[in-house]
């Protein structure tokens, strides 16, 4: 049987992703499982509603990834990581699970690009294709 | 003589109006030239884009890649990644994007002189063989430089915009025909671009890399063009070069952190245009570039220096950090290592 030791996620300051989340550390805490949140630094980014350059405003992307955007790992009862990465989003979250040997990729339907859509977004759709590992997509109206 | 290919009215590119690419980047360009040559074009002889074939764009890309775009475009459009936007136009203009590099370089063969200069958007450079990213749809001048290997020269591409062109260095990562040159800030998007990554076991040394910090000057693109990049292009025996001439190093584009002053990309022509045999191998490919002003005066610096018809009033800029970088490659071309990025 599978055993679920680490768990990546994918956390972009959207609704959706923070619903992923609390998926995975749903899914974490009674397996004992790590989760490694990530954060994908694109050419822009959107920090408190406003879309930014990501270059000239790293430092507060970071934070408001650690602080606002993971605050659901902060009492959570898991072992967990936040990391921000350089990058495009399906490529890091998808490089990161494989350097992690993560058993499970959690990403939102779609980021902070989309609205409340059925439609898989572009970041959701990539992993689910490039994923070696099973992956976890939370939609929109999951709660 | 500058061989000009321009998308003018054939760019249908919609990337929304908060989006940074954005089509007054290519009025910022004729700005430039006009800047240049004068209002009245002197000096330059207009070639009209021609949209790229499958064939030769998949010299680059996948064809599954380039099915996936057009259908994307066709279906009204959508993203390729929260950078991307793909719109019902986009097809359209990146073939043309694509094909005006071939144009241009076919009028330059055919004359035997000047040099060319490529304005188009969507930018090429970070566009991989399987996806496109970073703004980027089809890799303009790896297409190009794919299509002048077949013909058998030895493409040199030296790449100044301040982000690392990831694409075209997958794209040439084991091909020994290409030499790849980037300068870029580092840590920055796309996240790769390391002094280490050299080139694939079939073209080791065949990739050059300078990941400078934040704050950078012109001095030290100079600089590694003078001390590293001039002996490399010797050794690899370039018959033609092209340029990735992306604007966003510098100071005031809001994308990045370099500190380059339209002057600098007057310097950095002369030094990269040497690097050619001779007259009429010699393509200029616009990639990033995000503040129009700079764009402006930095196209105006470029163009006007290799025509000889114009000078910046932005003089170069000097000190700064970035030796550290210069030294590594120096190191890295004496011992080329093949260990890479993770392109998968």
């Amino acid at each position: 049987m599978a055993e679920l030791g680490h768990i990546v996620v994918g956390v972009d300051g959207s609704e959706n992703a923070r619903r992923a989340l609390d998926w995975a550390v749903t899914l974490a805490r009674p397996a004992g499982a790590r989760v490694t949140a990530v954060h994908a630094l694109g050419l822009l980014d959107r920090v408190h509603e406003a879309r930014v350059p990501s270059a000239s405003h790293r430092d507060e992307i970071a934070e408001a990834f650690r602080s606002e955007w993971c605050a659901a790992l902060d009492d959570a009862g898991v072992s967990c990581e936040r990391i921000v990465v350089d990058g495009t989003p399906a490529d890091v979250i998808l490089a990161t699970a494989a350097e992690r040997g993560a058993d499970l990729v959690v990403v939102g339907e779609r980021g902070t690009n989309g609205g409340p859509t059925r439609e898989l977004g572009s970041t959701s759709r990539r992993v689910l294709e490039g994923s070696d590992r099973p992956v976890l997509v939370v939609p929109h109206e999951a709660a | 003589m500058l061989v000009l290919s321009d998308l003018g009215d054939l760019d249908h590119h919609d990337t929304g109006e908060w989006h940074p690419e954005r089509a007054a980047r290519l009025e910022a360009v004729r700005r430039g030239i006009a800047d240049a040559l004068g209002p009245g074009g002197d000096g330059v002889v207009a070639v009209t884009p021609r949209a790229a074939t499958h064939d030769e764009i998949v010299r680059v890309h996948s064809s599954r890649y380039v099915w996936s775009l057009e259908r994307l475009a066709a279906d009204g459009g959508g993203e390729l990644d929260p950078d991307t936007p793909v719109s019902t136009g986009s097809w359209d203009t990146a073939v043309l994007a694509a094909g005006a590099g071939l144009a241009v370089v076919d009028e330059l063969r055919r004359r035997g002189d000047g040099v060319g200069f490529v304005a188009v958007r969507p930018p090429g450079h970070h566009a991989r063989p399987g996806i496109g990213m970073g703004f980027c749809l089809l890799n303009n001048v790896a297409i190009t430089a794919a299509a002048l290997a077949d013909l058998g020269e030895r493409v040199c591409i030296v790449d100044w915009d301040v982000h690392h062109g990831n694409g075209t260095q997958e794209v040439f990562w084991d091909d020994p025909r290409v030499l790849y040159v980037s300068m870029h800030q580092a840590p920055m998007y796309p996240g790769t671009g390391r002094v280490s990554e050299t080139g694939g076991p079939g073209a080791p040394g065949t990739t050059i890399n300078f990941p400078f910090p934040a704050g950078t000057t012109g001095e030290m693109y100079r600089r590694a063009i003078d001390d590293v990049v001039t002996d490399a292009a010797r050794a690899f025996g370039a018959t033609w070069v092209l340029i990735s001439a992306g604007y966003d190093a510098h100071r005031d584009d809001p994308l990045a952190g370099h500190a380059l002053a339209a002057g600098d990309y007057a310097e950095l022509a002369t030094r990269v245009a040497a690097l050619a045999p001779g007259a009429g191998r010699v393509a200029v490919f616009l990639e990033g570039g995000y503040d129009l002003a700079a764009v402006r005066h930095s196209v105006a610096a470029t163009v006007g220096r290799l025509t000889a018809t114009y000078e910046s009033e932005e003089g170069p800029t000097h000190g700064g950090p970035g030796a550290e970088a210069i030294a590594a490659a120096r190191t890295f071309r004496e011992r080329p290592t093949t260990a890479g990025p993770d392109h998968g």
